[in-house]
């Protein structure tokens, strides 16, 4: 229990010395200490601590440690009352009663150990009005001049829950099953749920998961039934209770997961095709007797159409058709060849069909670079001008300058 | 040794006509799920209906667990679906007399899937010579008095054989590869040739 600021300065009495014993009414007779923060007008120093000058009288002094102690255990040995938790509705008017004391007693409330306002007391009953989650916490309720403490309880303000959301899917078929359930929105108090699950006559048993905690599993103890399983998820809290229902036929539930592994890469010295590769969900029990086929979509990035491609049997694909060079999105989903639905996509892989490598340009140039001696790759200086035979070499002008060349000199010719 | 060199090896046989098998149960399946579509839909029935009541169809429901041997498989399916060639018949007859005379085209789709759960029912027949085993005992129950039977029962019982036939498939399809996957590991037939090649 917290000591208010108000029990506090009652405790000290502030007109008091701390002479020796002093009696209280209501508690046992003890020593009350001084308030450190009055001062001895004296020396200056708060009377409660004393430096220099006069010693402070030990004998004083430990009566006030004892006496704190013994306060403190007697406020202790209170605290012990019961504390209750009470569960109130958002938006309720909320009474809180101090325990047994008279409807005209003078009591302070606090809450979370600050006093509330007296304009919150009817008598010596706390009200609230329109309650909201900023109201929960700890209240408690205390004798107005002894500060006994009377009634403390803890308010939690809350919702009854709404109808809760019940899935039930099997992704490992023959296996069994697993239901999961959640609430549409939070109630923020403690909820508890319980399952039950039908089979005609027969109750299952459904095994509560560690993680999450909102799922159980159900072993199948038969199978190819017709008989419809009907579940039922009940959510109840101290608010209220709420409840739903579901019934599906063994086939419908069942949705394997995604196919794991899932690989593609491209196919050396063919620019439009890529190998994909994937495996069974790990969860799937028994492909062999229950075999998966698969969807497998794919597209260029730059594309948002996606190609389909339905497999039944086998866990690779070649996709034949790829745009040569870019860059392609694939994802494959599986499903039981007879029953259920497709599972989810698979985590999406990227891949580039194969390129050629860029090869070297070879031009009548570059030949003459590599039979002339002495001479390499040569960037001509930027005052030579292209049309200098003499300084351009081993580079593709040169055969622009001399057909210029001529030219000129056929030119020349003629006017001569 | 030409006879030799053309004869299937054993195995192989048994795992072509159970491929075979199971794709005509996968066939019906599919044409199964058609027509219940229909059914319901002209019957005015819903699928949520509880046909508990409704005895005398055979149900694919079997325990989990439970291994069967080869011949127990086979001999459960076979005898299932004598049993609803039966049924079909029956369920057709209604249709025809009592409940949707005029619906020529409903009808025959009935027809088709009667035609092959008989062809299933064969399929069977020979799978299980194949692999040695004697066919079971088939004692076609003595047929129910259809006057017994309300109109409303009779459609009830119409949509109850259409389910467990199309459950039926489904474990068909399971039991023929658990009998393909059996005949691969064993090499060779009951009572079969040994495997020339």
């Amino acid at each position: 229990m917290r000591l208010t600021p108000k029990m506090f300065q009652t405790l000290l009495g502030r007109e008091e010395q701390c002479k020796g014993t002093k009696e209280i009414p209501g508690l046992p007779r003890q020593v009350v200490w001084r308030n450190p923060e009055e001062f001895d007008e004296k020396s200056g120093t708060p009377l409660g601590i004393q430096t220099g000058g006069k010693m402070a009288n030990p004998v004083p002094s430990a009566c006030c440690v004892v006496l704190a102690a013994v306060v403190m255990v007697y406020a202790q040995r209170h605290s012990q009352l019961d504390t209750h938790v009470q569960y109130e509705r958002l938006g309720a008017d909320v009474t809180m009663q101090c325990g047994p004391m008279d409807w005209d007693a003078a009591v302070t409330w606090t809450a979370n150990g600050t006093d509330i306002d007296e304009s919150h007391l009817n008598g010596s009953r706390l009200v609230l009005r329109n309650v909201d989650l900023t109201h929960s916490g700890q209240y408690a309720c205390y004798e107005g001049s002894s500060w006994h403490l009377k009634y403390q309880t803890y308010l939690k303000v809350g919702t009854s829950p709404k109808e809760p959301v019940l899935m039930c899917r099997s992704n490992n078929y023959p296996k069994g099953f697993y239901c999961s359930w959640h609430l549409p929105s939070p109630t923020y108090i403690p909820n508890a749920f319980n399952i039950t699950i039908m089979h005609g006559p027969r109750e299952l048993i459904c095994e509560k998961d560690a993680f999450p905690k909102n799922r159980c599993h159900i072993r199948y103890l038969q199978l190819f039934s017709t008989v419809k399983y009907k579940v039922t998820l009940t959510v109840t809290n101290a608010l209220g209770r709420n409840a739903t229902t579901i019934t599906f036929d063994e086939f419908a539930i069942v949705k394997p997961d995604p196919p794991e592994n899932v690989v593609a890469k491209p196919v050396s010295n063919n620019p439009r095709r890529l190998e994909v590769r994937w495996q069974n969900p790990s969860s799937w029990p028994d492909p062999e007797s229950f075999p998966l086929k698969f969807f497998l979509r794919y597209r260029p990035l730059i594309l948002d159409q996606w190609q389909h491609v339905e497999l039944s049997d086998g866990t690779s694909h070649t996709i034949t058709d790829a745009y040569a060079g870019k860059e392609y999105i694939i994802q494959v989903a599986a499903k039981d060849n007879d029953i259920g639905t497709w599972s989810d996509w698979s985590v999406a892989v990227h891949a580039t069909p194969w390129t050629e490598e860029p090869k070297h340009l070879t031009t009548e140039a570059q030949v003459a670079e590599t039979t002339t001696t002495g001479t390499s790759s040569f960037v001509p200086p930027p005052t030579t001008k292209i049309c200098d035979l003499e300084a351009v070499v081993g580079s593709g002008a040169v055969t622009v300058s001399w057909a210029e060349g001529l030219v000129l000199a056929a030119v020349g010719v003629l006017f001569i | 040794m030409m006879a030799s060199a053309e004869q299937s090896p054993v195995p192989l046989q048994h795992r072509n006509v159970c491929s075979r098998v199971i794709l005509l149960a996968r066939k019906i399946r599919s044409d199964v799920a058609s027509l219940l579509e229909s059914y319901v839909e002209r019957q005015g029935l819903d699928r949520t209906i509880s046909l508990d009541s409704v005895d005398g169809v055979p149900a694919a429901a079997m325990e989990q667990g439970g291994e069967l041997t080869v011949a127990e498989r086979l001999g459960a399916n076979l005898q299932a679906y004598r049993a609803f060639q039966v049924l079909l018949g029956e369920v057709l007859e209604e249709q025809r007399s009592h409940l949707t005379p005029l619906d020529t085209d409903f009808h025959a789709s009935i027809q088709s899937v009667l035609l092959q759960v008989a062809a299933l029912a064969y399929q069977l027949e020979e799978l299980l010579a194949l692999l040695g085993h004697g066919r079971p005992v088939w004692e076609a129950a003595g047929p129910e008095d259809p006057a017994r039977r309300s109109l409303f029962e009779m459609k009830l019982r119409g949509l109850k054989v259409l389910q467990e036939l199309a459950h039926w498939t489904v474990r068909s399809v399971r039991d023929l590869r658990q009998v393909a996957k059996h005949s691969q590991g064993s090499g060779t037939a009951h009572g079969g040739q040994a495997q020339k090649e």
